[in-house]
């Protein structure tokens, strides 16, 4: 089954109607992780996660040590690595060299890791699995490839729009009223830039990485535009959607100067820090990013920085994008129901709910949106659950990086001006067609 | 050209290099600055080409003080002691910079290099690298680079102490005869006192930073004007003994009743005389032989004369009846003593001829008229 | 032979139709298509490729080679009581990470708040977006690699230099040669050996900069400042497309290993002018 994208828009906002309506009584999370055989000598489980994963507050850390006093023959080993270094790690233990049991996954990587049996098929785990109708649908559907699980879902996390309130207050603007239209972002970034010297009004990321389309992505969505079809075989991108959102980046930059060229080696990281140390008024991010890098603690962030849905172009509907992380069991692990039962304890609601609020992450389970006080409480985890209720994932298919080069190259030109934009995005989609059909 | 040096001192640190120094070199002459190691001698030379920046002291070529003129503009020759050769390239590319760093007309400057290397005798070596030359070659190639601009001064600093015995000894010749062909004013320094000697016009010993003395070689070998310069000029060096010390008992004996004329010129007295002064004489003062020494033509006769330790040159006929132990008598020619005041190190004449009361004194006649 | 044993590697991978995600197990032969591809490719052109690789790796090579020799000058001049630490000094962005000058040039460029600007625009040259032209840019990189790589130049000529016979330098002088045709005629040609070995450093430290241009321009805007160690890496471990990477390698490794054939002929030819 391939992912259908306006399925998940319409289970996710279910979800939260769900969640704002109510809650319903959570199915308990020690009941639905069925035990695993104890083996009978000492047995090292190999777990390679990210780095912001070995935090104080880790679940992963609290799941350990659950999971340890009740298998006392178990170590479990969590081997942090940043970005980058996760996603070639896990390719190259394919080659040798230690091998992790389990691994933790950007969405994006799932096509690419399952296409070659790198990771185990979890079918037969999830037909025996008590908490499954507590994932949504969307996301079981994007634990799939070609039909199987092959992933499970951990946290999700959502595009918002993030401003800078010190800035707004020089400019003359309402530091709690965010634009809410493209126009009113052009608007307030020409009175930042008319009132507050040497702020630049608006950021965007366009640097050669993958977050420059990652970051454009809620443009696209909001105008009813897709990345690929519902199969996952042909660019939908360069549709008028797609070229009127490119062009709104282009004009931030070429026409209303309120975006400097310079984003161009700017990737997302950079930029969200430009926005907080004031060099740039506002910009659409993911809100979580920077927040625990930044020094400052939570509530002194968030008089600093405020989160919102990403501003709308004329006749669009609200929409954003989501991302988020998943644990996969490798194929040739040995003790895959120790595996399982540890990455279902560790993703189980009241393990993972402390984190996904303080982090600013989107739970995955029904049971933990259906916490409605403790995201309702913060203004960030309400607006980041808010957009995963109108949020798409990006595609997961197995050459995804290719594609997102040829989306973050289209964009660039259009941005140098180069390239007109429909030029950029139809050569892009010809080139993306090649490689996903 | 005539140089002068006047009033140098030069100061490393707390260390004083040259101390006051005064000298002038006559126009066409060759004068050896000689000394040990540390005297100062080389950067004396270092000061007249320039190279030496913190110094006191005024030069002048001729009457023209060039005490500020940098080295690459007072028109010096200079050889190094490692020749300094350009390893880079050839011979005659050595001996040709100077002439090109002058923008000489292209056929003047080969006529000009041909001519020194037919002089200095190196015109078969023109196309090879310093790397293919032996010592001896390296030094002529130095020699003709320096002297290819026709300098108004040569200046040579131990040119010789890189070659062996016998290439020195015929070097060292070779050197006087061009700078009297060329007629070239010329400071050669050397640390070996039979060099300045051999070719030296005049020759200057240095200690400590100063000239001790200044004399033709003659003159500094038979007068020396101080201690020091008695004791470093000649070889093998010259006995010497300070009367007032026990040791000193064979010149005692020796000199005789010419001694109160001597102790009249000074309060202190350190009286000398050369090896070869020292005479076999059975008249003469006896003791007994305690090392004979072949130094090849000469034989060096290390004997105990009344308690003093005496060296003398003898022939090897002489040496022939010489053997450790055995009886031996010397006496030295009255003409032959050198006096010394003992505290300034300053030549001493007795004040009456030493000879007047040659036949006097303790133990019969001391000395055998020549 | 365990030094050539990456390289075999990467010849290997060169032929085959090797992914990141294949890896482990055995990837077909595909003969030279690998170089084809690479050759081939027009997102970017191969050619802006190797054309920026050419402009940055000889700009590096000039810059360093001058700048270093220039300081290593300086610096032997001087008093050996302060030339010990001043050659430290000098040596400090040579050892800083590649990452770090990156950032740190990075800051240098930007427009608004950076030094190059700030000391430009009061001379009436215009704000410069460095980074975001194509020769603006490559420049811009030089820039910050000479300073980055002018340490090698400056330790191999100044430890040759130290190693002049000073009476040379007096020849010149009282040859009468004034200090800059010293400088040419005697001091240069005789670290020749030395400059030969920093040119070759040089010139592959330019050629294989990954990480400055990595974190100052990431090849871009657009590929417009990618150079080939770029491109191994975006084929490489972007893309996933190992075999094309590995023919980016290999391309790399001839070029270097013809760098370091012409240095060791070049070497021999002057030991025997020379001893």
């Amino acid at each position: 089954m391939r992912i259908r994208p306006v399925a998940v828009v319409a289970t996710l906002a279910f979800i939260i109607s769900a969640c704002t309506g109510g809650a319903q009584p959570a199915p308990s999370a020690s009941a639905a992780a069925a035990t695993a055989t104890e083996p009978t000598g000492p047995v090292t489980l190999h777990m390679f996660i990210r780095n912001y994963m070995l935090n104080q507050d880790s679940p992963l850390k609290t799941a350990k040590a659950d999971f340890e006093k009740k298998h006392p023959n178990v170590t479990i080993d969590l081997s942090p690595a940043p970005y980058d270094e996760q996603h070639q790690r896990i390719l190259l233990s394919k080659a040798g060299g230690v091998q992790p049991d389990m691994f933790q996954i950007d969405t994006i990587w799932l096509g690419e890791m399952a296409d070659q049996g790198l990771a185990a098929n979890l079918d037969s785990y999830y037909a025996k699995w008590a908490d499954r109708s507590d994932v949504p649908d969307s996301f079981l559907e994007s634990s799939k490839w070609k039909g199987s699980y092959y992933g499970l879902w951990a946290y999700s996390d959502t595009r918002t729009f993030i401003w800078n309130k010190d800035i707004f207050r020089k400019a003359g603007l309402d530091p709690e009223k965010p634009p809410a239209t493209w126009d009113e972002v052009v608007s307030f970034a020409q009175q930042i830039q008319a009132k507050v010297p040497g702020v630049a009004g608006v950021g965007f990321p366009a640097a050669a990485q993958e977050g420059t389309a990652d970051r454009w992505y809620p443009y696209l969505f909001m105008g009813g535009g897709s990345i690929l079809n519902k199969e996952q075989n042909k660019s939908l991108f360069n549709s008028a959607a797609g070229v009127k959102s490119v062009q709104f980046l282009v004009d931030l930059v070429r026409k209303y100067k309120v975006t400097p060229a310079e984003v161009l080696t700017q990737d997302a990281d950079a930029v969200y820090d430009a926005v907080l140390a004031g060099r740039y008024g506002m910009m659409l991010a993911t809100v979580g990013d920077g927040w625990a890098d930044s020094k400052l603690d939570g509530p002194a962030y968030k008089t600093k920085m405020g989160a919102a849905m990403p501003p709308l172009c004329d006749g669009c509907k609200p929409a954003s994008a989501a991302g988020g992380w998943l644990f996969m069991m490798n194929s040739k692990s040995a003790y895959k129901d120790l595996v399982w039962e540890y990455m279902t304890t560790a993703t189980a609601t009241p393990n993972i709910t402390p984190f996904e609020v303080k982090l600013v992450r989107v739970p995955v389970r029904k049971s933990g949106l259906a916490q409605a006080e403790a995201f309702k409480a913060d203004p960030y985890n309400a607006v980041t659950v808010q957009a995963a209720g109108v949020s798409q994932f990006a595609p997961w298919v197995p050459a995804y990086y290719k594609v997102v080069e040829h989306i973050y190259t289209a964009i660039q030109k259009a941005v140098q001006g180069t390239v007109p934009v429909k030029d950029a995005l139809d050569n892009a989609a010809a080139e993306v067609d090649k490689l996903v059909k | 050209m005539r140089v002068a040096i006047d009033g140098l001192t030069v100061r490393f640190g707390p260390v004083t290099a040259v101390d006051g120094l005064a000298l002038e070199i006559r126009d066409r002459e060759l004068l050896a600055l000689v000394g040990p190691s540390g005297c100062g001698k080389t950067t004396t030379l270092g000061f007249v080409a320039g190279f030496v920046k913190t110094a006191a002291g005024r030069l002048s070529f001729d009457d023209r003080d060039v005490t500020a003129v940098p080295p690459e503009r007072r028109r010096i020759g200079y050889v190094f002691q490692d020749y300094a050769i350009y390893p880079h390239m050839t011979v005659a590319e050595n001996i040709r910079f100077p002439l090109e760093v002058a923008r000489m007309a292209r056929g003047d400057m080969r006529r000009a290099v041909a001519d020194v290397a037919e002089l200095v005798g190196v015109s078969d070596l023109m196309p090879r690298r310093p790397h293919q030359l032996s010592g001896g070659q390296r030094q002529r190639v130095a020699l003709a680079r320096a002297l290819v601009k026709r300098p108004g001064v040569l200046l040579l600093d131990e040119p010789l102490s890189n070659l062996d015995a016998h290439l020195r000894v015929q070097t060292r010749a070779e050197i006087r005869r061009l700078q009297l062909e060329l007629g070239m004013t010329t400071i050669l320094v050397t640390h070996d006192q039979s060099e300045a000697l051999a070719i030296a016009d005049r020759v200057a010993v240095m200690w400590a930073g100063r000239v001790v003395a200044l004399a033709s070689p003659g003159a500094i070998y038979d007068r020396p004007a101080s201690l020091l310069a008695a004791r470093f000029v000649g070889s093998p060096q010259m006995n010497t003994w300070d009367l007032a010390e026990a040791a000193s008992e064979f010149a005692r004996v020796a000199l005789g009743g010419a001694l109160a004329d001597v102790r009249r010129s000074a309060r202190g007295v350190v009286v000398g005389v050369r090896p070869e002064d020292v005479r076999l004489d059975p008249r003469g003062v006896p003791g007994t032989v305690a090392l004979v020494e072949t130094l090849g033509r000469d034989i060096l006769l290390h004997a105990d004369v009344a308690g003093s330790s005496v060296r003398a040159l003898v022939t090897p006929a002489d040496a022939s009846r010489l053997r450790t132990g055995a009886a031996v008598a010397v006496s030295v020619h009255p003409q032959r003593w050198h006096f010394f005041d003992a505290e300034s190190g300053d030549r001493v004449e007795p004040l009456a001829p030493a000879a007047t009361d040659r036949s006097g004194g303790h133990g019969g006649p001391v000395a055998a008229v020549r | 032979m365990l030094v050539l044993l990456p390289y075999a590697g990467a010849l290997l991978f060169s032929v085959t139709d090797g992914r990141l995600i294949t890896i482990g197990t055995l990837p077909r032969l595909v003969g030279l298509s690998n170089f084809e591809k690479v050759v081939s490719s027009t997102g970017p052109e191969f050619g802006l490729v190797v054309a920026a690789s050419a402009v940055f790796t000889l700009g590096t090579l000039v810059g360093s080679l001058g700048l270093g020799t220039l300081l290593g000058l300086a610096v032997t001049s001087l008093r050996p009581k302060l030339r010990g630490p001043l050659l430290a000094l000098l040596l400090v962005p040579w050892i800083i990470a590649g990452v770090v000058v990156g950032y740190t040039w990075k800051l240098v460029y930007d427009p608004q708040i950076g030094l190059a600007n700030a000391m430009l625009v009061p001379l009436g040259v215009g704000r410069v977006a460095w980074l975001l032209e194509r020769w603006p840019a490559i420049a811009a990189l030089v820039v910050a690699n000479v300073w980055a790589a002018y340490g090698v130049v400056l330790l191999v000529v100044s430890s040759a230099l130290t190693n002049v016979p000073q009476s040379l330098i007096l020849a010149g002088q009282v040859d009468g040669a004034g200090t800059l045709t010293i400088i040419r005629r005697i001091v240069l040609p005789n670290i020749r050996r030395a400059f030969l070995l920093a040119a070759l450093v040089a010139v592959v430290s330019g050629l294989n900069v990954f990480d400055l241009i990595f974190v100052m321009t990431g090849g871009g805007p657009t590929y417009q400042t990618e150079t080939l160690a770029l491109t191994m890496y975006r084929l490489t471990f972007r893309r996933g497309d190992i075999g094309e990477g590995a023919a980016v390698t290999v391309m790399l490794f001839c070029f270097s290993l013809a760098l370091a054939i012409v240095y060791v002929w070049s070497w021999q030819r002057e030991a025997r002018k020379w001893r």
